[in-house]
């Protein structure tokens, strides 16, 4: 059964502030943000009595929210590749506009495979370490490492730097 | 490597998941914070930013098909509308009471709980708590009024809880004096709040709770408001055996 309305406004009021800046951390882009936070809680709402038992509401919305702003950078890839495929110029909307801190964060997320971005997200954005990474993705600590030196080796090639 | 992808924080820090955790009251306070100032700073920019939310979150409205790219005043209200349309479409097809808290009249009733040593906690409507477990009550109306709150539990045990002789005033989350241990009765419980516009009278408010309850056939889930003159705000738990 669906969470009851107040019960969501409760939930919203005391996280949406969290979901929505994580959410333009990893997206670099207010609306895209916005729209995933509005994902996160119809989420949250459909998860019904399962969220209520959740022991970390918190840990809950992290992992929620990383897994629709990733699955929206993903689509968005999809689509640019469809139009390139095409031979039309790349919609803009698609593409994030001029580079800062957290447009950089997507740009290089979509550059990488998709099995490397959600430890990156866990990693560079949230600053977390690996067992705390272990334990959200239920991934082991050595499984972690590896991915992040994956990452680290795809990111730079994609973003045109010599290795450190 | 490129600004965005390197860590402020040394691995040894707290994450802003740990951070994130200690501001919503689910880990308590880190010792590390006494002694590392970029996790302190870090710790109040998280709670500046949670503050900085738009508090127009709630616009009572009807229901409406859920739109993309609202303006954030109106996410909320899409969702708890989408959510009332859910509520509706389950009475429809359930004959029993949706469980969580009812509201009748602009008067809402919210529970703080403590287990034992433990952080106050806001409970969510459902919750289930354990006997023991210290719960104060908080009522948000939008007038002053006499208030009174009586508990209903499946053994059919109707319980007067609070009626404070000084009226209440009107105002958002308003903590009544002192706070109710949780009895090791195991079940579901209803508290119900009544905002009047006289003082209702314990004998008046318990005869109503039983009345309701019998009327739902000795099952809190299923108790209907109670045929009191006043507004009411209601609020289901279950109580638990502790681990």
């Amino acid at each position: 059964m669906n969470l009851p309305a107040r019960e969501i406004e409760d939930l919203y009021r005391r996280h949406g502030a969290m979901v929505l800046r994580r959410a333009r951390a990893i997206l670099g882009e207010e609306q895209a943000a916005r729209d995933a936070m509005q994902e996160v809680f119809l989420s949250a709402m459909r998860a019904g009595s399962s969220f209520r038992g959740e022991a970390s509401p918190v840990t809950w919305l992290y992992r929620m929210t990383t897994n629709h702003c990733l699955n929206r950078i993903r689509d968005e890839g999809r689509r640019s590749e469809l139009l390139e495929q095409r031979g039309r110029e790349t919609d803009e909307a698609v593409l994030p506009p001029a580079p800062d801190a957290a447009v950089d964060v997507a740009r290089v997320l979509r550059s990488v495979p998709s099995d490397l971005r959600e430890i990156a997200v866990y990693y560079y954005v949230d600053q977390m370490n690996h067992e705390e990474i272990a334990e959200i993705t239920g991934v082991s600590r050595r499984t972690i490492g590896n991915r992040l030196e994956a990452f680290r080796t795809a990111a730079r090639a994609a973003l045109g730097e010599e290795a450190a | 490597m490129s600004p965005a992808l390197q860590r402020t924080r040394p691995e040894t820090c707290l994450s802003d998941l740990v951070l994130d955790r200690v501001l919503a009251g689910e880990l308590d306070r880190p010792a590390h914070l006494d002694g590392c100032e970029g996790c302190t700073a870090r710790l109040a920019s998280l709670e500046q930013d949670r503050a900085g939310l738009d508090g127009r979150l709630w616009i009572a409205g009807e229901a409406r098909k859920v739109k993309r790219r609202l303006p954030l005043s109106g996410i909320v209200a899409t969702l708890a509308a989408a959510a009332a349309v859910a509520v509706v479409s389950a009475r429809v097809i359930r004959t029993d009471t949706i469980p969580g808290e009812r509201a009748k009249g602009g008067l809402a009733l919210a529970l703080f709980v403590r287990h034992g040593e433990g952080p106050v906690e806001e409970a969510l409507p459902g919750a289930r708590l354990v006997p023991g477990d210290a719960v104060r009550f908080s009522l948000s109306t939008s007038k002053e009024g006499y208030v009174a709150v009586v508990g209903m539990d499946d053994r059919g045990a109707v319980t007067l809880h609070a009626a404070p002789e000084a009226p209440l005033s009107a105002g958002k989350g308003q903590l009544l004096e002192g706070s109710v241990v949780l009895d090791d009765a195991i079940g579901p419980e209803r508290f119900v709040a009544v905002l009047c516009d006289h003082a209702p009278g314990a004998s008046r408010v318990e005869s109503a709770a039983r009345t309701a309850l019998a009327a739902a056939d000795g099952d809190p889930r299923r108790a209907g408001p109670l045929r009191i003159d006043c507004q009411q705000a209601s609020f289901l738990i279950e109580k638990v055996e502790a681990r």
